[in-house]
């Protein structure tokens, strides 16, 4: 399923930017002396790669807030479907036929699945929500799902084998069996 | 005339230099160096047949090796 | 050219008149190698190292590192450098020299390197005529792994990926890379080497010259082929492993100039340092 674009001025090119890192050419003499410039992925000095590894888990703390959804008819619903991509949009309509025959089902759609929106997830669980995880997958996401609503819930899973295309209609029995099991 | 310095810190002992040298003055000696390599020397009582030919130099893998050439090299020395 | 070889400055005098005709090349680290003793990738470092200082390049130099024994060249030889992926040098240096048309740019790869993983990013980079220079050692092994077979790998030779010896038929034979990139329409210069005795090491030096020099001319891609020991993981002295060279890779891996380009560099010779854009500093 394709996220739509939002377009953005794209940010000012700093010509300074690099100025610090960029390899030129080291000179030895002269006012731009300095030392020869490195840009490499080893590092097996004593203590280089633990340094390095903490600066790559502060980058990827840092994108945790970049984690996106979106939510349908979430508000008194008492399941909380959970899919992705085009399987998500699938699972859309299977939700909202439910809906018109007056089901109380939503549909949870992680638009990024790395980082998770855990939180959101969590938040729908501590409400007293029920999940059940549809995947065309053996089951992947649903152990991101599982792990974020752990405290208060669990999730159900319904896999669609690769290889097939499901439709809509393939979903409301798994959805109302989900919605029976109390 | 001529003689060579090797730099027992960067030598590896792995012998090359004492091939290539015309006048074959270049041998192991018992001196062993902090990485455990037997380093390569020239007796002193050798180092005046040396030539400044610069074949043990151009062979070493670890730059181990500098060459100096005298002055005046003596006459029918191949360093001239 | 300077007289004291790999010394960029006036040959250095001491007191007593005599004159220091042979140490460190002045674009060479004042540190101790990894390598292992009797390994090539030190002579070929040094070569590397006085040609830098020779032809003037040290400060326009960005060097593209390859993943082997010698990825570690950038802590050796004092230019601006980057480590490249495994076999993706030559892609690296496309970028890097098509960014910066002014600067020197070359790689030094393995056999494992460039003749392996990365046979395709070499073929393009010599067929596209890049204007950079190649140095490629062959040792006939991945050295830095353990010694596993590579597509230079002789018939017969033992290695831990073909204990038997390798056969023909199972993997074929050891591929002439010198032969396949001179074939190639970009390649300006191709020529191959050894670094086995001290008259193959100064003839390699020269043929590392003009795969230099094609570049700085602008004439296209420079290619040399430095046929190089790994004592260790033949499982030989350094001196049975420089027999080695002679006796069984040069029969099969013919040394001497494989294409020379003439030309006066009309497509396009390199820019003088100064005149060059984006100087350290910013435009
Ligand atoms: C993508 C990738 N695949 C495999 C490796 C493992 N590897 C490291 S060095 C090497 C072979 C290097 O051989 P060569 O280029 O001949 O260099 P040498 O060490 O012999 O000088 C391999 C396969 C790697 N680092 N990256
Ligand atoms: S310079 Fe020549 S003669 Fe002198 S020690 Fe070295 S190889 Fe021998
Ligand atoms: S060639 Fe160099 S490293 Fe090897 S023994 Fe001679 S001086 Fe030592
Ligand atoms: S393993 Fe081979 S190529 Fe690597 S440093 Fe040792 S001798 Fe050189
Ligand atoms: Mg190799």
């Amino acid at each position: 399923m394709k996220e739509p674009i939002t377009p953005r001025e794209p940010k000012k090119v700093d010509p300074e930017e690099g100025a610090g890192w960029r390899l030129i050419g080291a000179p030895s003499t002269g006012k731009g002396k300095r030392d020869h410039r490195i840009i490499k992925s080893l590092f097996l000095m004593d203590g280089e790669l633990a340094g390095q590894n903490k600066k790559l888990q502060a980058k990827y703390d840092a994108w945790k807030k970049l984690a996106d959804f979106e939510t349908y008819e979430v508000k008194d619903a008492e399941l909380v479907v959970v899919a992705f991509g085009s399987i998500g949009r699938i699972a859309k309509n299977a939700v909202r036929s439910l809906r018109a025959k007056g089901k109380k089902v939503g549909l949870f759609r992680p638009k990024t699945l790395y980082p998770f929106p855990e939180k959101a997830l969590e938040k729908l669980a501590k409400e007293g929500k029920r999940f059940l995880t549809i995947e065309h997958n053996l089951g992947q996401m649903v152990e991101d799902v599982r792990l974020s609503v752990r405290k208060h819930a669990d999730s159900d899973l319904f896999c669609v084998y690769p290889g097939n295309m499901p439709s809509p209609d393939d979903f409301e029995a798994p959805i109302l069996r989900a919605l029976g099991r109390k | 005339m001529s003689r060579i310095t090797v730099s027992e810190e960067r030598c590896k002992g792995c012998l090359l230099c004492t091939q290539v040298c015309p006048v074959t003055i270049i041998r192991q000696s018992e001196r062993i160096n902090q990485n455990g390599y037997k380093v390569a020397e020239v007796p002193a009582e050798d180092m005046a047949k040396c030539t400044g030919c610069a074949s043990c130099a151009t062979i070493c893998p670890d730059v181990a090796i500098e060459v100096w050439r005298g002055k005046k090299p003596k006459p029918g020395s191949k360093a001239a | 050219m300077p007289k004291t070889q790999g010394a960029a400055s006036a040959p250095k005098t001491n007191q007593t008149g005599e004159e220091l005709v042979f140490t460190r090349p002045a674009s060479m680290v004042d540190r101790a190698t990894h390598y292992c003793p009797g390994c090539h990738h030190g002579i070929a470092h040094r070569l590397v190292g006085e040609l830098i200082d020779e032809l003037g390049l040290k400060e326009n130099t960005v060097a593209v590192c390859s993943i082997g024994c010698s990825v570690f060249l950038y802590n050796y030889i004092d230019v601006d450098s980057v480590e490249a992926p495994h076999g993706r040098a030559p892609a690296v240096a496309t970028g890097v020299k098509r960014a910066r048309p002014d600067k020197f740019v070359f790689t030094y790869q393995g056999d494992g390197d460039l003749a392996s993983i990365g046979m395709a990013e070499i073929m393009h980079a010599a067929n596209r005529g890049e204007r950079m220079s190649v140095v490629f050692v062959n040792n006939t092994v991945y050295g830095m792994t353990g010694g596993q077979m590579a597509p230079t790998t002789l018939i017969g030779q033992k290695t831990t990926t073909c204990p038997g010896g390798r056969c023909k038929d199972r993997e074929g034979s050891p591929i002439r890379m010198s032969e396949i990139i001179a074939h190639l329409g970009g390649t300006a210069f191709c020529a191959r080497g050894s670094l086995d005795s001290v008259k193959n090491i100064r003839q390699a030096k020269k043929y590392m010259r003009q795969a230099f020099e094609v570049q700085t001319k602008g004439l296209g891609f420079g290619f040399v082929e430095l046929l190089a020991g790994c004592p260790t993981n033949w499982r030989l002295s350094p001196l049975a492993a420089n027999k080695r060279i002679t006796d069984e890779m040069i029969p099969y891996f013919p040394l001497g100039v494989f294409k020379e380009v003439e030309g006066d560099g009309t497509c396009g010779s390199m820019l003088a340092p100064e005149s060059a854009p984006g100087a350290e500093g910013g435009k």
